[in-house]
């Protein structure tokens, strides 16, 4: 894996490079700038395939440069791990809507670093395999018919506001102070029928729609705090800062309307008329570090009974009461 | 053989910072002198976070932790009170102070 560290701090790089060497990961490029990463993405014939970033340097901070390299089409998914001293919540916000896939603070533990750099290399591994099977990608050919493997895919919606990579929307929600998540919830979204209305449509249609759920979604939560992530096929997840209070039918509400004044249509001039089913949301107060990537998987799971069977039934079984504090 | 590697490695690095950590300390012994004239203060306070903030992200993986730990307290201060607290005997002072003497302790434990 080739990997870039940049970091200010001449010490920093020399730890960095003797810790990744220890794991074996030896082809380590490191840079003291924000701008001399940037020239030495530049001039380099080969891509790298994973950045460690500082937040706190002089002229351009990491936070910057996050944002420059998700600006770069070769490097639109490429992982990127902030390592930085600074853990204050706005901090780790700002990194993840720049496009950060994970967070790690100073002083690092090894073994740490270590952990995180093995699951990007897993990731790399797979995306290359894949490239390799299947060298045309589906967003090479628009016009194909929309297949299974299409729907399967989480789509990377980092254009619109709130939307991250849903790896690092796990990420996220490892990171967030204790306190903060005290007023966090995740709330999963469903587009009901959505693999039936697509069936006999082209990935461009389907990509498209899935963009503009995602966008109404965005629309709707705000102006509260959100991160959100789509989980492939209909499905969405959002981490929602609302002080602990959510009411998902009115969410559900809101959202359908908004998708209905989006007027969305096919390709062929026919209407295209989407309705989500929101579930209950998950507080996250009373969770375990470990138990916070499945508090993602459940509020999908609530979403799905709710698209099911109805809100009343699945409200029964999660005791809605108790989770929007009523 | 990764252990081998990693201890050699952190070895070098741990005399790296240590070297690095003299005109660190001197650096912050002259910031500190003239600490309460302003407006130089502020630049000082600054001068100094940054720093701190430096020796905060790696001595305590390279093994000294408690000028990491005092270290981190300095620059957290300083992040929160950005006026910086200037006057002799406050807690800005105190943690430089105290930062400074570990840093002591570390030199001169080298020179031993």
């Amino acid at each position: 894996m080739k990997i870039l560290a940049v970091d200010d701090d001449p010490i920093i790089l020399e730890l960095l490079t003797e810790v990744l060497r220890a794991a074996d990961f030896e082809n380590v490029t490191v840079c003291g700038s924000a701008n001399e990463a940037l020239n030495t993405l530049e001039r380099t014939t080969v891509p790298f395939d994973c950045f460690l970033l500082d937040i706190q340097m002089p002229d351009v901070d990491g936070i910057q440069l996050t944002s420059a390299i998700r600006a770069l089409p070769t490097y639109a998914d490429t992982p990127i791990l902030m390592i930085t001293a600074m853990s204050d919540r706005t901090y780790i916000d700002k990194a993840f809507e720049a496009g950060a896939s994970d967070y790690i603070t100073k002083p690092f533990e090894i073994s740490e670093v270590h952990a995180r750099l093995r699951v990007f290399e897993a990731l790399v591994k797979e995306r290359k395999w894949k490239e390799d099977r299947n060298p045309v990608a589906p967003q090479q050919e628009p016009l194909a018919m929309v297949a299974d493997a299409d729907f399967q895919r989480r789509l990377r919606l980092h254009d619109i506001d709130g939307f991250i990579d849903y790896l690092a929307l796990e990420n996220y929600l490892m990171q967030v102070p204790r306190m903060s998540l005290l007023s966090m919830s995740t709330v999963g979204i469903v587009v009901r029928d959505m693999h039936r209305i697509f069936a006999a449509s082209s990935v461009y249609e389907y990509e498209s729609a899935v963009a503009d759920v995602a966008e109404a979604i965005s629309e709707t939560v705000k102006p509260q705090q959100f991160f959100a992530a789509h989980a492939g096929e209909g499905e969405f997840v959002c981490v929602i800062d609302n002080g602990g209070g959510f009411d998902a039918e009115a969410f559900e509400r809101a959202l359908n309307e908004t998708l209905q004044e989006m007027d969305l249509h096919f390709c062929d001039g026919r209407a295209m008329s989407l309705q989500t089913a929101v579930g209950d949301p998950i507080s996250l107060k009373i969770r375990s570090a470990k138990s916070l990537p499945n508090a993602l998987v459940q509020a999908l799971s609530n979403a799905e009974t709710t698209a099911r069977i109805g809100r009343e039934a699945n409200s029964d079984s999660w005791g809605k009461s108790a989770l929007l504090g009523r | 053989m990764t252990d081998f590697k990693m201890a050699e490695g952190l070895t070098r690095v741990r005399y790296r910072f240590i070297e690095e950590l003299e005109p660190r300390r001197n650096e912050l012994v002259l910031l500190r002198d003239g600490l309460t004239d302003t407006p130089l203060a502020e630049e000082k306070v600054t001068s100094i976070a940054r720093i701190a903030h430096k020796v905060a992200g790696t001595a305590e993986t390279l093994g000294f932790a408690n000028l990491g730990k005092v270290a981190a307290e300095l620059d957290e201060f300083i992040d929160q009170n950005p006026a910086g607290g200037v006057m002799p005997g406050n807690v800005l002072l105190g943690l430089l102070d105290t930062m400074i003497a570990l840093s002591d302790e570390i030199l001169s434990a080298k020179d031993h």
